[in-house]
């Protein structure tokens, strides 16, 4: 067989793009029907109520790597506020407001084992089941133990959890080789100025440690 | 044995196997949330206000001092500027005796108003500085008027004044934050009621039902 120059380029480049293809299947990070994830979690009307349990949602999402040295999930997030009321005098809804934890990894059945997937300290507590006292919000954010998307906000690219390998493989048809990750928000509805809120957390997968 | 007419689609199955294959390693969570006008009565354990305005039995007596019931205090929380109105329903009169060309006691010898107000808090807005509108008349810090002659005295408002929803305070803003739970984000807000004992109709009890209404101003 015998190449041209013009060939060569050609077989080079296809040999550079299915490299670049097995370096990016390293880690994979998909929603619960390993699909993108893009998700829209509302915790609805936050009309004041007699409780000190704060409103709460969650998300999932799938994460898949077959790096010999571990994956990181990076957090970062940004925060809006529209008030559609006046401020007089008193307290608008922000981002340190919204509690923010990681409440479960389940391994699937072809994960590796034994393994130690570490939370980031602060948010390795359920923000749904903090009592809010006196009716307040009750996350003080990461330093003591209750993270909150403020700290994120602050903090672009902070690493909220971590671990070894997961898996020998990481294709999305495997139902068995991915960690479920489970992130809890938790909000309790106050007197705050009338507003409509968004935030925005971006998660992203890389290779550890 | 590779040719040059198939390296071109050997080329493109290589780009498409490696576009299907390209690892997803970012995701978008979007929280979001509405906080709504929020305005709530409650009385001082937090609950739902239902409280009596009891004057008790009148038994008409040798003073002027009219007899005031014990008044009744309401928390009053909100994000928002407010305004409270309230509305008396008709005296309506159990076993009641005869008139024999006597007067009934009326909507109009009984005093309404408001005795007292608190209004700081640690979330308390503007706490030290509020200012909160009594329409004139309801008023009644400064205490009751007396009466002259044993009648029905002067009273800046009655029951009668408030038969149709009638504003008694307007205020701005009252709570920072926090919920109805929260023991430091609402003004205290007692209202009272008063009457002068007199030879009135005999009956065995009168009532009317004050409905107290919270609004956005």
């Amino acid at each position: 067989m015998v190449f041209g120059r013009g060939m060569k380029v050609v077989v080079c480049t296809a040999m550079a793009i299915m490299m670049s293809r097995g370096k990016a299947l390293a880690q994979v990070l998909t929603d619960t029907n390993n699909g993108v994830l893009s998700a829209s979690i509302p915790f609805g009307n936050l009309t004041p109520g007699n409780s000190t349990t704060p409103a709460s949602t969650q998300i999932q999402f799938r994460v898949r790597s077959n790096n010999d040295n571990g994956y990181r999930i990076l957090a970062s997030a940004v925060f809006n506020v529209t008030p559609t009321g006046l401020l007089q005098g008193g307290t608008t809804v922000s981002a340190s407001d919204i509690g923010v934890g990681i409440t479960s990894i389940i391994p699937g059945n072809a994960t590796r084992t034994p393994r130690v997937d570490t939370i980031a300290t602060g948010f390795n507590y359920d923000p749904a089941t903090v009592a809010a006292v006196n009716g307040l919000t009750p996350y003080d954010g990461t330093a003591s133990g209750k993270a909150t998307l403020a700290d994120i906000v602050a903090s672009p690219n902070m690493t909220i959890l971590s671990g070894p390998k997961i898996a020998n493989n990481q294709g999305i048809n495997n139902q068995n080789n991915f960690l479920t990750v489970t992130i809890t928000f938790g909000l309790v509805g106050q007197f705050f100025t009338p507003s409509t809120l968004s935030g925005i957390l971006t998660v992203t997968l890389v290779d550890g440690p | 044995m590779i040719t040059f007419r198939r390296l071109p689609m050997l080329l493109g199955a290589a780009m498409m196997m490696a576009s299907a294959a390209f690892a997803q390693t970012t995701g978008v969570i979007n929280v979001t949330g509405t906080n709504p006008e929020a305005f709530s009565l409650t009385d001082t354990t937090g609950i739902p206000l239902s409280a009596t305005l009891a004057l008790g039995t009148l038994t008409p007596t040798n003073s002027n001092s009219v007899a005031p019931a014990p008044p009744v205090t309401v928390r009053i929380r909100t994000n928002k500027a407010y305004k409270l109105s309230a509305q008396a329903a008709a005296l309506s009169f159990t076993t009641p005796g005869l008139p024999d060309n006597g007067d009934t006691i009326a909507l109009t010898d009984i005093g309404f108003g408001i005795t007292g107000m608190t209004l700081t808090g640690v979330n308390v807005a503007n706490t030290g500085s509020r200012l909160e509108s009594i329409p004139s008349g309801f008023d009644v810090s400064g205490g009751w008027p007396t009466a002259t002659n044993g009648l029905t005295p002067a009273f800046g408002k009655t029951l009668n004044d408030i038969t149709t929803d009638t504003q008694i305070l307007t205020g701005t803003r009252v709570s920072k934050k926090g919920n109805m739970a929260t023991d430091n984000n609402f003004i205290s807000v007692s209202f009272g009621a008063a009457a002068l004992p007199q030879y009135f109709t005999p009956n065995a009890g009168f009532s009317s039902t004050i409905t107290l209404t919270i609004a956005s101003q």
